[in-house]
């Protein structure tokens, strides 16, 4: 807590200068801005993140970095609570859990608690696999939970990380002495539970609390609903002779503003010391939560995302409560005492006795069950349609009008007559959400920001949402300001290089792109398309990018990561010649039979890296490769000797592709 | 030597240009007035740098020949390929009628150069032929070659590789203390690595200056005194023996100034009023006119001030020549201009150029990965196979399949290097033509139909001729071949159609006059010289026709037999028959006996006629001292007169090389052909005639078939045809072949580059680097015209960077 964790620094560290292939982050409140200067431009342009993505609630504000993926969890039941950041390596994870949200609070503001976490080979504390196994559960939970949120797409891709994180997982083999780490989430069990399983029938002497926020006095609440009470008294297995105080509460402030318990307070007395943070000398305001059970012989932490509330701690998110998650550690009693805590994370100068009256009691305010919610709203550059995923609640709601926020005046893009309570989902051609920019003539967006305004049956507008769109891209570095590049940046063969140039250099190729553009503008003279460009430029493409592919390859010996990595760049590369028609058909010829034949050397080489190439075969998607192969057209509009060179290369391709695929298919069935 | 009175000396000798004079005039001033060992001719290809030399000896000869010290041994040291140039320069006697001019002995025609004349006349070539035995003499206590002469010889007779077997001749040239050495493309000996380079630095290193090479007098001529580097230009003023300390202040000075100037390129695309552009331009003014140490040497004098001294160069009007470069347009092939200081890129890239598609794309891209393939072989394996010249192997393929099958990178033990041999041989059994082939033959083609529209115009314009350079010896047998089908189908006609409209019934029927007419001819020749001389003088014999490129069937005929056998040939080719019957058409005469007489007469028998007689008179019947009846040395000049002539009397293809492929008269041949009205309209030439060699007469059209990528040999290139002595009218049309997307991108780029700043650096085309900014209406709108000009100089800045070394 005293110690500064940066996170960006962390996944700095993490990254070893190599490519970052995924990220991902849970979020309650997101500050897109700030997260973007601090965490994602950084990560996106050093270490070549595609496609960072955000599943956040509470107050999104999603910013104008259009390279991150915003995605909202349904608010319908308990809070979405959870930080979590995970970014993937060649063969490593990076994890990081705690207190911080991304936003301005979290990303500095606030004095958080963040454990960063990296799983490798040749990690020397090594955390259990079962910690990472349990981290990838959880994702896969929430991934179940957005169906109907958000689109096919966009929950697609956070599976890809997911699958990413599992491939370096299966590689990772058990740490022969590791800590008693844990990660413990709401989704099954209350954390509550999941503590005193934890701590066993060790009988509790103390208990510490660090919480920014508390449950409110409610009257409608039974007393078994303060978990103060609870904790203090049933909720956990108290040594008959525990001394008072047997609870230390951490808290920000007693005053005006600050929701503690006061009820809860006044009846448990000298049982419980508050400590407050309002008066010390750390400027930064608390934001940190952590529980410490101090048994006789064992001493258990819980800390992550749960305040000291029942919503976290005491009702598992089936039963109504928050989605929360955190770690969990038991160690013995010498080790972790009152004391030591106290030190090792400062609590004694950052914390002071309060020895004043009890606040106010203040009641809380009624929460509202939402009307309708947006999960997302995707924008598809190639078809220009609008997806927009979410879920109504409330009886009243007839209509949905999207509106395009251009800020003096707003434009209607949909209008969507809707009945009732549901999962939401319109679709809207929304060419509207485009223009020319002035400066290259390339199309961008418009605006990001999209209000979508519920009408009742009488035409009255019940409630209004704002959200900034996604958009559909492969590469999150096509992506510069507003700009669609799309295809035309990034063609298929340039693809093909990224392996050997450094993140950095191909933000920086398309940049001068577009100032290529700008410059051809302003010059009134027309662009030849990359393809155009130069021959010699697309064979250093597809050869360079193959051979650097090879030698990659070969240096890890085929790792699994890696296999998977190079088919979904062999798999983009193909792609992209499938859709651009501008293509020459020489070159298609070339790039099909080139690609095969090196998808020919791959497969062949494989057995000779893996004991067992059937797990190396699963996780190339032999399938997916087999149609990218086959899907890209060779025309007929070059000689058919050319054709038919092309086409018999690709066969052979497909051959060892399919019996790879038969293969891969055993391990996975 | 203080008192020279250089008006007056240079008064002696008139030569055709003023520039020429004032090079002539600075450079005596550099040797007489301020006693300089040497120094360096740098005018631009074209201005007559081989005349200024001349003129320069000649005139020091003149000031020295009543002092102790005369001018008595020159030695000319010029590559094998220009011998023969040297030789028609310097041993060519003054023509008596003004309309034939040549050589530079017109200049030194009156009686006060009697002695220099004889010097000229006595050229002789050092080499095998010529061992020189018994006419060693020696002189200050050595053995010299003798004096009172002109020598020519090869610069790899005198690098000293063989010292072991030279000839005694060779080893008196070393020793030989040289009254005035002049070195011809000059530039060749700046590298010490190089065979050349021992030439004057006989241990590779600048110190070993002192045992090269010497004469009293140096004059070094090259119209680029660097190639790629600035410090080839102070090994080139190492050469003319600049002292060492100013010779330091110079390399000091260059590399300052290339530093400014990349500093100021950086700052190029600034605005001109910029303070970073502004302060780059001061600075290279300061360092060009006020200090060239920027400040480091107290009293040092600026850069061109060093530089002049030692370096001379007249500068063209680059407006002689039309650049362009050849873009696909409508199924055929246009000119797209453009000048040489413009930003190229963009016009690059928005022009097609020549695409290479579909089958060229597919063997090209094949190529390539062999190419890699190969390199990646190569470091894999220990063995000692170096990795291939990627570049070379790919400019094969962009040059022609033919070039390619031959290529080496093909008959590698490659599996990839097997299918694209099989995918070229097929392309080539298709009978596919490679797109640059087929893009020359198009621009080729509509040459020929404007320069016939012309003819049809202005019957006496002549035919304005296309040089073609291109470095690559099976393309070039492609070429020729695929050039002389379109040339041919294209003038053939127009030559029936001519002769017919002159009033023949068809080509036989014209050739049939012509030798008649010929025939006719040949005896008025004979009555004229059997009244000149003797009739044993007009008899030659096999021995001496050896090697002139004519058979005799048996042992001695009359010389004019020979030749008029030969003019029989020459004179019923098409061009012949075509420039006859447009000539007669022109005159408004009757294609009757009487017309092709007179035209044959004015044309061929006149100048055969009297070409004869000077060989009979100056040759054959001359009388040495000796009383031998025809000495070596005069058999020898007879034998290349007689050569000469029936180079000119040959009958080439439409389409000629002039190569390494050919033997050296063949190649001569060519090229005086080509210089000729008649066949070859075309030359392809090769590297072996980039430099030195004349071949302006009656060229309008220079098709730069590949790039070179040294500046300095396109402009040596160019400079064939835009010189002195171009008969055809307006710019010089130069044009650039160049495959789309290919390498050849890259290196135009380069060259086009480098040669702006060499441009900036030895001050060229002042002419088209001014103009622009005064060009410009005031009321022009400015605006992207601003932005474009920025990145280049303005006319304030060229004026403050340019380095003037103008005499």
């Amino acid at each position: 807590m005293n110690r500064e964790v940066r996170l960006f620094d962390e996944i700095d560290r993490f990254a070893r200068g190599g490519e970052i292939s995924h990220a991902i982050a849970l979020t309650f409140g997101y500050d897109g801005d700030a997260a973007a200067e601090r965490i994602w431009t950084p990560l996106i342009e050093k270490y070549g993140v595609r496609h960072p993505l955000v599943i956040a609630s509470g107050i999104v504000e999603e910013g104008t970095a259009l390279g991150v993926h915003v995605l909202r969890a349904p608010k319908a039941s308990g809070v979405f609570h959870p930080k979590l950041f995970l970014a993937v390596r060649e063969d490593a994870v990076f994890a990081a859990i705690g207190s911080a949200n991304l936003t301005r609070g979290g990303l500095g503001a606030n004095l958080e608690m963040l454990t960063p976490i990296v799983f490798a080979r040749d990690e020397e504390s090594a955390p259990p696999r079962a910690v990472l196994r349990d981290i990838l559960t959880f994702l896969g939970t929430i991934v179940d939970g957005l169906a109907s949120h958000a689109a096919a797409h966009s929950i697609g891709k956070v599976r890809e990380v997911i699958r990413a994180a599992h491939i370096v997982l299966d590689g990772l083999p058990e740490p022969r002495r590791s800590s008693d780490l844990r990660f413990v989430h709401s989704y099954d069990k209350p954390l509550w539970e999941q503590l005193v399983e934890a701590h066993g029938n060790d009988v509790v002497t103390h208990v510490a609390v660090v919480s920014p926020f508390f449950e409110k006095d409610d009257p409608a609440l039974e007393e078994g609903d303060s978990l103060l009470l609870y904790a203090l008294g049933e909720g956990l297995p108290w040594a008959q002779r525990a001394k008072a105080p047997r609870c230390s509460l951490h808290v920000v402030a007693v005053g005006d503003g600050s929701d503690l318990p006061r009820a809860a307070l006044e009846s448990s007395g000298s049982v419980v010391a508050l400590f407050v943070q309002a008066l010390s000398e750390e400027p930064r305001r608390l934001h940190a939560k952590l529980i410490a059970v101090f048994g006789k012989k064992r001493t258990t932490l819980l800390w992550g995302s749960p305040n000291f509330t029942p919503a976290a701690l005491l009702r598992s998110a089936h039963e109504g409560g928050n989605v929360e998650c955190g770690l969990a550690m038991t160690t013995s009693a010498a080790q972790v005492s009152p004391e030591a805590l106290s030190g090792e994370l400062d609590l004694n100068k950052l914390f002071h006795l309060h020895d004043g009256p009890l606040p106010e009691a203040r009641m809380p305010p009624r929460r509202q069950r939402p009307i309708f919610e947006v999960g997302e709203a995707l924008y598809d550059g190639e078809t220009r349609v609008l997806s927009i995923f979410g879920e109504v609640w409330s009886q009243k709601v007839a209509r949905m009008v999207v509106l395009v926020d251009l800020g003096a005046n707003k434009l209607t893009l949909a209008e969507a007559p809707l009945k009732g309570p549901g999962p939401l989902h319109i679709e809207a051609l929304a060419g509207q959400l485009e223009e020319m920019d002035p400066e290259t003539g390339r199309r961008r967006l418009r605006s990001l920001n999209v209000s979508y305004v519920a009408f009742d049956a009488d035409g009255q507008a019940i409630a209004e949402q704002r959200a900034r769109i996604n958009v559909r891209f492969e590469d999150a570095l096509e992506l510069r300001g507003n700009l669609l590049l799309g295809a035309e940046a990034l063609s298929a063969d340039a693809l093909l290089v990224p392996s050997a140039a450094p993140p950095e250099a191909r933000v920086a190729a398309l940049d001068r792109m577009i100032s290529l553009w700008k410059a051809a503008r302003h010059g009134e003279q027309t662009m030849i398309t990359r393809h155009q460009a130069s021959l010699d430029g697309f064979f250093r493409n597809v050869r360079g990018g193959l051979d650097a592919r090879w030698e990659g390859l070969q240096r890890r010996r085929g790792s699994c990561f890696s296999l998977m990595r190079w088919s979904h760049d062999l798999r983009r590369a193909l792609l992209a010649a499938t859709k651009d028609e501008t293509m020459d058909p020489v070159r298609r010829a070339y790039l099909v039979a080139r690609v095969a034949s090196h998808i020919t050397r791959v497969l062949a080489a494989i057995p000779g890296w893996h004991n067992d190439p059937e797990r190396a075969f699963s996780v190339l998607d032999a399938g997916e490769l087999t149609t990218a192969l086959d899907a890209v057209s060779l025309s007929n509009s070059v000689r058919p000797e050319i054709t038919m060179d092309a086409r018999a290369a690709r066969d052979r391709g497909l051959a060892v592709l399919a019996s790879a695929g038969k293969s891969g298919r055993k391990v996975r069935g | 030597m203080d008192n020279v009175d250089l008006d007056q000396l240079t008064s002696f000798i008139g030569l055709d240009r003023d520039h020429q004079m004032r090079a002539v005039r600075a450079a005596l001033e550099a040797l007489l007035a301020r006693e300089q060992r040497g120094l360096v001719l740098a005018d631009e290809v074209g201005c007559g740098k081989t005349y200024e030399a001349l003129a320069i000896t000649a005139l020091l000869w003149r000031h020295f020949r009543e002092s102790a010290r005369k001018i008595e041994r020159v030695l000319v040291v010029a590559e094998p390929a220009l011998m023969q140039k040297w030789f028609d320069e310097i041993e060519a006697p003054p023509a008596k009628d003004k309309s034939a001019q040549r050589g530079f002995q017109q200049y030194v025609a009156s009686e006060e150069w009697t002695g220099f004349r004889e010097m000229l006349r006595n050229a002789t070539q050092i080499g095998h032929k010529w061992d020189g035995e018994g006419s060693g003499r020696r002189e200050a206590g050595k053995f010299q070659v003798p004096a009172k002469r002109v020598y020519l010889v090869k610069p790899l007779l005198l690098s000293g590789d063989r010292t072991g077997d030279a000839s005694p001749i060779v080893r008196w040239l070393r020793r030989t203390d040289w009254d005035v050495i002049i070195v011809d493309e000059a530039h060749h000996f700046t590298n010490l690595k190089s065979a050349r380079g021992r030439v004057f630095f006989p241990a590779s290193t600048p110190e070993s200056r002192d045992r090269g090479l010497m004469g009293r007098f140096l004059l070094a001529l090259t119209a680029t005194p660097f190639q790629l580097a600035s410090r080839e230009m102070v090994n080139l003023l190492r050469v003319v023996l600049a002292p060492n300390h100013d010779l330091e202040q110079i390399q000091d000075g260059l590399i300052k100034y290339e530093a400014a100037l990349d500093h100021f390129y950086v700052r190029r695309r600034l605005a001109p009023n910029d303070e970073g552009r502004r302060r780059a331009v001061e600075r290279l003014y300061g360092l060009r006119t006020v200090d060239a140490s920027g400040g480091a040497r107290a009293g040092a004098l600026g850069l061109q001030a060093l530089l002049r001294r030692y370096l001379i160069r007249n500068v063209k009007d680059a407006r002689d020549r039309d650049y362009s470069l050849t873009e696909r347009s409508n199924g055929g092939y246009e000119r797209r201009p453009f000048a040489k200081l413009d930003d190229l890129r963009p016009i690059v890239k928005a022009s097609p150029l020549i695409p290479l598609e579909g089958d060229d794309a597919w063997v090209y891209l094949h190529l390539r990965d062999v190419l890699v393939d190969a390199h990646q072989a190569s470091k894999g394996a220990e063995g000692d196979e170096k990795p291939s010249f990627i570049a070379g192997d790919l400019r094969q393929c962009l040059s022609s399949y033919e070039q390619l099958q031959e290529s080496a990178i093909l008959a590698k033990k490659l599996p990839r290097a097997e299918e694209t041999k099989k995918i070229v041989q097929d392309v080539l059994s298709r009978g596919h033509v490679h797109p640059k082939i087929a893009a020359l033959c198009a621009v080729v083609d509509g040459i020929v139909e404007r320069e016939i529209a012309m003819l049809r115009e202005r019957p006496h314009a002549g035919f304005q001729k296309i040089l073609v350079f291109n470095t690559l010896m099976r393309t070039a047998g492609a070429l020729r071949k695929a050039l002389n089908q379109t040339v041919e189908a294209r003038i053939g006609p127009f030559v029936e159609e001519q002769v017919r409209a002159a009033g023949w019934a068809n080509m036989d029927d014209a050739r049939e006059m012509v030798r008649s007419a010929l025939r006719k001819e040949r005896e008025v020749v004979r009555e004229q010289l059997g009244a000149q001389f003797e009739a044993r003088f007009l008899r030659v014999t096999r021995e001496l026709l050896e090697g002139t490129g004519l058979e005799m069937k048996s042992e001695s005929r009359e010389v004019v037999d020979v030749m008029f056998e030969r003019a029989e040939n020459h004179c019923t080719q098409p061009l012949f028959l075509l420039r006859m019957a447009l000539w007669l058409r022109g005159c408004e005469e009757q294609a009757d006996e009487f017309g092709v007489q007179t035209f044959l007469m004015r044309h061929v028998g006149d100048r055969l006629g009297r070409s004869l007689a000077t060989i009979v008179d100056d040759y054959l019947d001359d009388t040495p001292a000796q009383g031998e009846a025809f000495s070596e040395e005069n058999q020898e000049r007879a034998r290349r007169e007689i050569a000469r002539l029936a180079r000119v009397l040959a009958h080439p293809e439409y389409v000629a090389r002039f190569d390494g492929e050919q033997a050296s008269d063949q190649r001569e041949m060519r090229r005086e052909c080509f210089n000729r009205p008649y066949a070859p309209l075309i030359l392809l030439v090769s590297k072996v005639g980039e430099e030195g060699i004349d071949l302006q007469q009656h060229t309008r059209y220079l098709l730069h078939y590949d790039v070179e990528w040294n500046p300095a040999k396109m402009e040596q290139r160019e400079g064939r045809v835009d010189r002195e002595g171009r008969r055809t009218q307006g710019a010089v049309n130069v044009q650039f072949f160049l495959l789309k997307d290919t390498y050849e991108e890259r290196i135009f780029h380069t060259v086009m580059q480098r040669d702006a700043w060499f441009q900036v650096l030895i001050g060229s085309k002042r002419q088209e680097l001014a103009k622009g900014v005064e060009d410009d209406p005031e009321d022009e709108p400015k605006g992207e015209h601003v932005e474009e000009e920025n990145g280049r100089l303005t006319a304030e800045e060229r004026d403050k960077v340019m380095i003037d070394l103008r005499p």
